[in-house]
Parts: C-alpha cells; structure tokens; sequence
C-alpha cells in the first residue's frame, strides 16, 4: 500500500540507473514540472477572477462589501453607546464612518483604488 | 402554496445534553455538516491512497481539487501563503461540499444559516489577527494606517481602515448565506407556481413557464453554489495576504 517510488517502478528495464543519471533526470522533471507550472500558475487564476468578474458575480461581491460597512459600523456605534453611555452619539456618527468605509471597500473591490497588493 | 421558508427550519434529531439551561441539540443541520467532513475525508483519502503515476478518476478529482485551490492561495497570498492551504483547503471543500448537496431536492442547506457562515468567516478572521500578531507583534497594527494620505486625513482614514476591517467578516458571511439563502427561495417560489397554476383550472396551461424557469434556475444555483465556494477561499486567501504581509 505504502510504496511510495511507485513512479520508478513503472519506468521499467533499468531497475538501478545510477545516482547521477537519476538526479538529472530528477531535475529535469522538475524544470519541466516549473515550465508547466510557471505560466498555467499564473493564468490560470487570471481566468477564474475573470470569470468571478461576469455581471452577477460582481454585482453580489460589491453589494455585500457595501452592506457590511454600515453594518459594521452600525455595530461598533451601538456597542460603544452601551459601553460608554454616549446614547445617539456613537451610533450616529459610527454609522457615517461605516457609510464612508462601505464606500471605501467597493472602491478597494472593484479596483478603483490600485492598492500594491490588491 | 408552498411556505419557501419552510426548508430553512431546523429540526431537532436528538438531544445530547444540556449546557446551563441551553439544551444541546443534534438538528439535521449538524447531521448534514457531519456527513459532510466525513465525505470530504473519504473522498481525499480514497482518492490519494493509490498515488497512480496515470491517476484514476477518484485520483484526479482530488488532484484536480487541490491544483484549483493551491492556485487560488498562490495567486492571492504568494508562496508563503502555503501555510495556510490546509484551512483554505478545508474550508473551500467544506462549502463546495454542503453548497452542492443543498442543491439536491429535499436536502437541507447548511450554508442558508448565517450562524453557520459567520463562524467560518470568524475562524477566518481571527486566524489573521491571531497570525498577525504572532508574526508581526504590533507591526501588524500598520495594516490601519494606510501609506501617502495626508496627515490631517490620518484619524479619519484609520478608523475608516478599521471599521472596513470589521466589516470583512461581515460581507464574507453575508455575501455566502445571502447567496444561498436567496437562491433557495427563488427557487421553491418558482417552483411553487407550477402546482399553484396547475391547480387553477384554465391557468394550467401557463405552467409550464414557471418550470423552464425553475430548471434554469437550477443551473443558476448550481453554479453560484461553487463560485461562493470559490469566491470565500479567494477572499480568504487575500485576508491571510493582510496577515503576511500587513505593512502597505
């Protein structure tokens, strides 16, 4: 079950190819697999997000990241309220900073703003 | 007609015990997410138990499973965030997972219950603080300021920064439950006009409307079920960048 070098087995006649012929061969395997794997590893992704990126898709990510803002916001101004006794304050003005930081998210998402490593 | 809510309630199979005066209770709910880890688990331990050079089916699709998300954590998080791929990993098969069996008729969908989704998106979140802290100690803390804003807009800026940071849980439970929740509901609706107009005499001969676009629908779901499984790891994999990486 647990035989791992299974890979060699199916190579056939040669049993023992030596160390040296093994470990080129081991490297080239691997500069073929980095060949493979260099530009699929990298549009590959490329494709999804444009496919994440058809109208419905999009629409459902900006209008959660808009949402949550305000409700984030919302939140942190009720629980300040009860925290601290400030009662309409908190939540007035954390609900302004969530509109703006809801704005800001859909910003950041929809690439608006080009952040280094968005 | 048919109460489109109706899928949503839990039902309880059985009571394991009692924590204060909170029953704790075995739903269907828990017996679907249950079958679920035992499912993910069966799947990728058949499917890498006989590590093929030529692999067979099973073999592949998990292959194929953990290519399309390793590619996912690279693209976001860089090499580096490699270390993270087996919480990406179990997180993405788990919603792939219940997002698809709630799409088989008189199944029960986990992922509609904003509890279940917040949870994932809070084990999310609080492994990026936890994470950032660790590694970064109160250098993660830059991740608030944001670099080249005037200093007058500083103040306004971090707590817009922080308040966005809160939010990220948030819209990343919200986004998934109000997916499926929503397409559930559209779904029965439609569905519930066929029988409805069925049942009304000459109206029957519009029926069939309402199934074609019940089917349609069907196909709709099907592929929001994977693309929120795909859009929660992606964005998973860029929060965890954050925590890498937090200077700007």
């Amino acid at each position: 079950m647990n035989e791992k070098p299974k890979p060699e087995n199916q190579g056939g006649a040669p049993k023992a190819p030596g160390d040296s012929e093994l470990s080129a061969r081991l490297e080239k395997l691997g500069q073929r697999l980095d060949q493979v794997r260099g530009p699929s590893g990298s549009a590959q992704p490329e494709h999804r997000t444009r496919a994440d990126n058809s109208g419905l898709a999009k629409a459902f990510r900006l209008s959660a990241e808009f949402v949550s803002g305000p409700i984030a916001g919302g939140l942190i101004g009720w629980g300040a309220d009860k925290l601290l006794n400030t009662k309409p304050w908190g939540l007035m003005s954390f609900l302004m900073l969530g509109f703006l930081a809801g704005i800001y998210n859909v910003m950041r998402t929809s690439g608006f703003l080009k952040k280094p490593e968005a | 007609m048919a109460d489109p809510i109706h899928q949503f309630e839990l039902k309880t199979i059985a009571t394991v015990g009692h924590i204060g005066n909170m029953p704790l209770v075995l739903t269907q709910s828990s017996v679907y997410m249950i079958g679920a880890v035992i499912a993910i688990t069966l799947f990728v331990l058949l499917g890498t138990s006989g590590r093929r050079l030529v692999p067979t089916r099973l073999q592949s699709m998990v292959e194929l499973s953990y290519e399309f998300v390793a590619g996912t954590v690279r693209s976001s998080a860089g090499t580096e965030g490699m270390k993270f791929f087996p919480l990406v990993f179990s997180l993405f098969m788990f919603i792939l997972i219940l997002n698809l069996v709630g799409m088989v008729p008189y199944s029960f969908t986990v992922t509609s219950h904003i509890i279940i989704t917040f949870a994932l998106a809070a084990i999310v979140i609080l492994t990026v603080i936890i994470y950032g802290f660790m590694a970064h100690g109160t250098h993660f803390l830059g991740l608030f300021v944001p670099s080249g804003v005037p200093a007058w807009l500083l103040p306004l800026m971090v707590a817009i920064e922080v308040i966005s940071f809160v939010s990220r849980p948030i819209s990343l439970s919200v986004r998934l439950f109000a997916n499926m929740l929503a397409g559930h509901i559209a779904l029965k609706i439609f569905a519930g006009f066929v029988p409805a107009l069925l049942a009304a005499g000459a109206w029957g001969l519009l029926a069939p409307l309402p199934l074609a676009l019940t089917i349609a629908l069907t196909a709709l779901e099907m592929l929001v079920a994977v693309l929120q499984a795909y859009v929660f790891a992606t964005l998973t994999s860029i929060y965890l960048n954050d925590a890498l990486h937090p200077g700007h």
